[in-house]
């Protein structure tokens, strides 16, 4: 080696480690990162919701949750599995929770349909992979979505562990039956999901499908000590879908 | 276009979504609610300027354009 | 030494014509996507990431691939890759574009793209991919160019491209590495969940990359005249043998993770790839068709009968070549979405437009390296004068 090379490679070096600095430091600073470095308290504010599915008669053809949301959001109705968009949706036990490869289910909710939608993890994967922070998680727990910053890149659905995104594959408006001109629709290349209706909570209402739910099966609020939700899965045993995962899902089911 | 982005990063990215101006009137941000609720004459308003320029904006293809009032050139539905 | 892509023979300008044919369609194909959104593709909600993705993948690897012929030129001094390695440098430069091009094609909103740059996010690794990729297109450019110009003017190349060289070497791994780690760190997606993806990933980049040179030198010495000697030729063909013989020795040790352990998670995913699941087999035979190719092209590499023959090297390297790339572009992208999270399954077949604009990319990318070669034959030509 020459001693030209060896000073060049100095410098850089040098100038490598001051540049990377400042993105060092911002990177510390990110939640997810400061708390797996335990940098960060663990009494944050979440919100959370409990799915009782011993109350909810989605196996009886009720739909009024999901008709709520996707009528208070715009969600369009595609018509074909391939392209649908859905903020929230029924499955199967079995498709719920795949984890449990239980063929023995208590009878009492083996035929039951599970309504699934985004579980506003508190250690979200989908957060952690986007490219643009289109989508990040709100101090009070909800996973946001900006429809104005997301390049469609679809990264965050391949990210999630729960299928609760959608990506608007065409142009959404024509598929909207009765558009409710007091919220946007999204336009076409963006990923959506649901939102807790933040927007709601906003104005002090309950979120969409809470407030449809006629069999009081979706209990929703901050999981805090005094609150609805906390007094359920404090008292209850609750399953949550695939916890192993550690993306610390706040949509708890009672079983 | 400047107060737009910012009512814009305001609401959905900050969670504030009432802007105090300097005379201490609140507003709710809300493109379709609070914008054109006023400035309703969308062609007038909007279409005026970015038709001149060339610069079509994407604001429509999310939000929602409010009943347009009858044309009149004073403006006021 | 660029005005040398104007002036042809007549083979010269049918190859530029017909790739400009393929560019056309793929453009007039991507402008409906551009109209009317990616519902052209047969991309959905269960199986969101395909054809284009899997291309974007496979085309990192064959970029990285240039370091295989750094590393024995410029660490270990193995003279007679001296012709060879500006072949590398510029394919790498045309795989960078074309897999950059790629991801831009599959964007839902790819006016939005700068959006990355304004809002880095750094626990992003698409982001870090952007990085990377940028980084090692402007040093193969660079190098590739200096060096290229420095043999026309016969003198030495300049003092700082030696550092600049080096930093390629671990930069090329990093770059696939990176794209490794795209799909490695996703909790949600047990097929891709392994540390050995990103092994994977650079054993069969360094398969089919230098599969895809030995095939374009042989080329440039048919068609042109350029003659890059029998002993890097076969230098590059030993790499790829031993790296097929890695991917596929790779692949044995997934399959038995997965059916050993029974764990269904990540075994729903290769019992669909490799059996087929719940009636569901429509991968199967194009994963086992790559198992065979594969295996076929590391006898005909491995005896030396077979690969001294330039002929039979040349059909072990395409086979070597569209292996992999089913392997890692069908083979990788859509099992990762199959079984869906919640058990389901929903196929993935590619729409006829979007095989359209994947050919008009892939095009492209052959017009970069005619033309990028054509400046190299020139200056052969010339030197040779």
């Amino acid at each position: 080696m020459n001693l030209e090379r060896r000073t060049f490679l100095k410098l850089a070096t040098l100038s490598l480690l001051a540049l990377a600095a400042k993105p060092a430091f911002d990177l510390l600073a990110r939640p997810e990162i400061a708390r797996a470095l335990g940098l960060s308290p663990e009494n944050r504010k979440r919100l959370a919701m409990v799915v009782d599915l011993k109350a909810c008669t989605a196996d009886t053809g009720c739909t009024d949750c999901i008709a709520a949301c996707h009528k208070v959001h715009n969600v369009p109705d595609i018509g074909s599995r391939k392209e649908e968009i859905k903020w929230i949706r029924e499955a199967s036990y079995d498709q719920a929770f795949p984890e449990q490869e239980n063929k023995f289910v208590k009878e009492a909710i083996r035929d039951r349909n599970v309504l699934l939608l985004c579980n506003h993890c508190d250690n979200p994967p989908c957060v952690r992979v986007c490219p643009t922070q289109a989508t990040w998680r709100r101090e009070d727990g909800i996973v946001m979505m900006d429809y104005h910053r997301c390049i469609g890149c679809r990264y965050c659905m391949a990210a999630c562990p729960y299928g609760s995104r959608s990506f608007n594959w065409r142009d959404p408006r024509p598929y909207i039956k009765d558009i409710d001109l007091s919220y946007p629709e999204r336009t076409r290349g963006v990923v959506e999901k649901c939102n807790f209706c933040d927007e709601r909570l906003a104005e002090g209402k309950p979120p969409a499908c809470v407030e449809a739910c006629k069999s009081g099966a979706l209990t929703f609020g901050e999981m805090m000590p005094g609150t609805d939700v906390y007094g359920l899965v404090s008292t209850n045993y609750t399953v949550r879908r695939k916890p192993e995962l550690g993306t610390q899902p706040q949509v708890y089911y009672l079983v | 276009m400047q107060l737009l982005q910012q009512w814009r990063d305001s609401a959905v990215r900050n969670g504030v979504s009432t802007y105090v101006a300097s005379d201490n009137t609140t507003y709710d941000i809300s493109l379709t609610g609070t914008c054109l609720k006023c400035h309703s004459n969308k062609s007038e308003f909007c279409d005026r300027c970015h038709n001149y320029t060339g610069v079509a904006p994407n604001c429509w293809n999310c939000h929602n354009i409010p009943p347009q009032p009858n044309m009149s050139l004073r403006g006021t539905p | 030494m660029i005005e040398s892509i104007f002036k042809g023979g007549r083979k010269y300008w049918l190859l530029i014509s017909g790739l400009l044919v393929l560019i056309v369609v793929g453009l007039i194909a991507y402008l409906r996507q551009w109209d009317q959104g990616l519902t052209i593709t047969g991309l959905s909600r269960d199986v969101s990431w395909g054809l284009y993705i899997a291309n974007f993948t496979f085309f990192v690897g064959v970029a990285a691939s240039a370091v295989m012929l750094i590393i024995p030129y410029y660490l270990h001094n193995e003279k007679e890759f001296r012709k060879i390695i500006i072949l590398g440098e510029f394919l790498a430069v045309s795989a960078v574009i074309v897999s950059i091009t790629f991801v831009v094609v599959d964007l839902g909103q790819p006016a939005r793209v700068f959006n990355m740059l304004l809002y880095p996010s750094p626990s992003s690794i698409l982001f870090w991919d952007l990085i990377v990729l940028t980084v090692y297109l402007l040093l193969n450019i660079i190098i590739g160019w200096v060096t290229l110009d420095a043999e026309y003017k016969e003198i030495e190349p300049p003092k700082w491209i030696k550092p600049l060289i080096i930093i390629s070497i671990p930069w090329a791994i990093s770059i696939h590495t990176v794209t490794a780690f795209i799909y490695a760190g996703l909790g949600a997606r047990p097929f891709w969940l392994t540390a050995l993806l990103a092994p994977r990933f650079l054993a069969s980049a360094f398969a089919s990359g230098p599969a895809l040179l030995i095939l374009l030198a042989l080329l440039m010495k048919k068609w042109g005249g350029f003659d890059p000697g029998n002993q890097s030729i076969n230098k590059v063909a030993k790499i790829v043998a031993y790296a097929t013989i890695a991917t596929v020795f790779f692949l044995l040790l997934e399959i038995f993770t997965v059916f050993y352990s029974q764990v269904p998670d990540a075994m729903s995913h290769f019992q669909y790839l490799l059996f087929g699941l719940d009636c569901y087999y429509s991968l199967v035979p194009w994963m086992w068709t790559s198992i065979i190719l594969a295996c076929s092209s590391i006898v005909l590499l491995v005896i030396p009968r077979t690969h001294t023959n330039q002929n039979i090297l040349a059909i072990a390297c395409a086979v070597v070549f569209v292996s992999i790339w089913i392997d890692k572009g069908l083979g990788l992208i859509v099992p990762g979405f199959i079984p869906t999270p919640t058990g389901e399954i929903f196929e993935y077949m590619p729409t006829l437009l979007e095989s359209l604009i994947v050919l008009g990319v892939w095009a492209m990318g052959g017009l970069i390296i005619t033309l990028l070669y054509k400046v190299v034959l020139s200056v052969r030509r010339e030197m040779a004068d």
